[in-house]
């Protein structure tokens, strides 16, 4: 990495050091960037235009107007679509919080029979295409009779999602001192106390990023909800089938830029909160991004 | 521990017929099992740890099990089944049930009004060539993007674990909003900068490049490739960076001690201690790409179109069921096939690098 340890240092390396660098530096910078542009600039774009007094998301720029913001007040339908996915995303996300942390606990802290295959099953989910799992519920719900709805929709994100937290979690307790588990129990707590009162509250941060990550995984999953929802709409199915219809754009660009404005917000609110949570008990956020 | 009993006397005093003395036997297996599919499932953030590394914590991990539960484990065998039931249960129910369904769907006649009579004609029908040739296509296609994707985010997620220092946070806040963004919107995001009259075509055609509008933008498999490039990029880049932080930075330091330039570096260090994590990666990127059809549907037009709208459009508007169900299956064992095929090489490239 730093080839100047090696050689002894004469003053016309110094200068050839410096430039290259800087020439690191610009490299490393205009890389940044472009991926930067690669991940935001849509969205970016979407923003600048949803300001835009003409019927075209385009230039030229004809002056800036409120005028799409206020159409989209009156989209009933949208608004019902986001209200059915925040419904969804607040349902399932306390339920796999709930199923993902039972089977973390168990794999990670019991051996039992058939645990490895357990194991394997709860987090299968994870690496079969959603495409795949929203066609199956499609069939299933129409064999079993049950009308699709956002009830179904809801199941499934359940099945989809969950595993994440078991995942997760489980990544974190196989890291968790396992004498902790012990003394709880030797100090006379049965099993599920000790989940209560000693484990939950050392998974906190862990629990809490992975609320996170389920919330969005729910409200933004568009396959699985598409196949499940039957004539019920979620706010992606929205967009989507807006977007085939081509149809009233600048009233879904001002839509868009609401939603990703909130949803920007709440993540980098989230992402504090989480960081200042984990520095007070000498954590590192990095940790958790990185599952570590 | 506490426990009064030494590991000795509980292993001598154990009930012969309680399991403990199988499962010892049987769990390294079962544990390096779990570990292998945590990793598998990796998706999870939590990113591959290099197998080495974990081992001992397993082991010590497995040696406390054994000890503290020899003596409790007729007493607390129910424990594991009342955590574990319910998370079971619906997987059975919503997961396998489905699955199983479509299974046998794809052996029967499930066209409007079918009957349900077993044939292999729906395998028949999956198999044309127009499908062939959508398929083929569809894998050029989510393997070009992967590759892609790949060479950007390697780079990118070493960037950020290992050089950027103080940007290290900041720059992963942006990655994880990126990744909580709505896909959909990025998508129509693209279109209005692809489309003919879009953002790029305007820029170029006022600044006298172009005279006509560019038609390959939008529409076209470039458009493909692009978008799905961007969209699954934080997926990518997330578990390369748990792979890059689990390198020891002394091992870094002894590195460029001991003479080596950045490329020596990356290529004898950096390359073969992430080297799992890399094809991880390919797995939990490639999956989605195959199965994506929001993408393909809204920027691929006729020429971008992939596997999974063919199957969208077998399930929602023309009702061919059992030809759907086959050719999904399909899907998934040529998607099992390359997962496996990936993990394979891994294993072999990780025998190669830590011997």
């Amino acid at each position: 990495m730093k080839p100047e340890r090696t050689s002894p240092p004469a003053p016309r390396i110094y200068w050839t050091l410096a430039r290259r660098r800087r020439t690191a530096t610009a490299v490393r910078v205009t890389f940044l960037a472009v991926m930067a542009l690669l991940l935001f600039g849509p969205i970016v774009v979407l923003a600048v235009f949803s300001f835009n007094r003409s019927i075209v998301i385009g230039f030229p720029f004809r002056g800036g107007t409120l005028e799409w913001y206020r159409a989209a007040l009156g989209e009933t339908a949208a608004w019902d679509s986001l209200r059915a996915s925040l419904q969804i995303a607040l349902v399932v996300t306390p339920m796999c919080l709930l199923l993902g942390l039972l089977s973390a606990f168990a794999l990670s802290r019991f051996r039992f029979r058939l645990r490895g295959v357990t194991g394997s099953f709860i987090l299968l989910p994870l690496v079969i295409p959603w495409l795949l799992i929203g066609v199956s519920g499609l069939i299933f719900f129409s064999l079993v009779d049950v009308r699709l709805s956002l009830w179904t929709v809801g199941v499934m994100h359940v099945v989809i999602a969950f595993p994440l937290v078991t995942a997760l979690l489980s990544a974190q307790l196989v890291r968790l001192d396992p004498h902790i588990h012990e003394a709880s129990l030797d100090l006379g707590a049965g099993e599920i106390e000790t989940l209560r009162h000693v484990i939950i509250p050392l998974l906190l941060p862990t629990i809490g990023a992975s609320a996170v990550f389920v919330f969005s995984w729910s409200f933004n999953n568009f396959i699985v909800s598409f196949f499940t929802a039957g004539f019920d709409n979620t706010f992606p199915i929205w967009v989507f089938s807006s977007l085939r219809r081509a149809r009233d754009l600048p009233v879904v660009n001002a839509l868009a830029t609401l939603i990703s404005f909130v949803q920007i917000v709440v993540i980098v609110g989230v992402w504090q909160l989480l960081k200042v949570r984990l520095e007070r008990r000498g954590q590192d956020i990095r940790d958790v991004v990185a599952g570590a | 521990m506490d426990d009064p009993r030494k590991p000795g006397d509980s292993a001598a005093t154990a009930d012969p017929r309680e399991n403990h003395g199988a499962a010892a036997t049987a769990d390294p297996r079962e544990n390096a099992e779990l570990s292998a599919t945590v990793d598998a499932g990796a998706f999870a953030m939590l990113g591959p740890v290099h197998p080495d590394e974990r081992r001992p914590h397993d082991e010590i991990q497995e040696a406390v099990l054994d000890v503290s539960y020899a003596g409790r484990g007729n007493r607390r065998r129910w424990a594991p089944y009342v955590f574990i039931s319910t998370p079971v249960g619906v997987l059975l129910t919503f997961f396998a049930g489905p699955l199983a369904v479509l299974a046998v769907y794809s052996f029967q006649v499930r066209s409007r009004g079918g009957d349900g009579s077993f044939t292999l004609d729906n395998y028949r029908a999956a198999v044309q060539p127009n499908i062939l040739e959508v398929a083929g296509s569809t894998f050029v296609l989510a393997t070009i993007s992967m590759l892609i994707l790949l060479v950007l985010a390697y780079p990118l997620a070493y960037f950020i674990a290992l050089k950027v220092g103080r940007w290290e946070i900041p720059l992963l806040l942006a990655l994880a909003l990126s990744d909580e963004l709505n896909p959909l919107i990025r998508i129509f995001g693209w279109r209005t900068i692809l489309a003919r009259n879009g953002l790029v075509n305007t820029v170029l055609q006022n600044l006298g490049i172009t005279q006509a509008p560019l038609d390959w933008l939008l529409f076209t498999r470039f458009s493909v490739v692009l978008v799905l490039t961007a969209s699954w990029m934080p997926y990518a880049v997330i578990p390369l960076y748990a792979a890059m932080k689990t390198i020891d930075r002394r091992v870094l330091e002894a590195a460029s001690d001991l003479g080596a330039g950045w490329f020596t570096t990356f290529r004898t260090v950096i390359l073969p201690l992430t080297a799992t994590g890399f094809v991880a990666t390919m797995v939990i990127v490639f999956i989605p790409i195959v199965s994506d059809f929001a993408t393909p549907g809204l920027v691929g037009g006729t020429s971008g179109r992939m596997l999974a709208s063919v199957i969208e459009d077998l399930f929602t508007r023309r009702g061919e069921w059992g030809v759907g169900s086959a050719l999904t299956f399909l899907l998934l064992i040529v998607s099992g096939v390359v997962v496996y095929l990936s993990y394979r090489i891994a294993r072999i490239r990780n025998l190669d690098t830590s011997t």
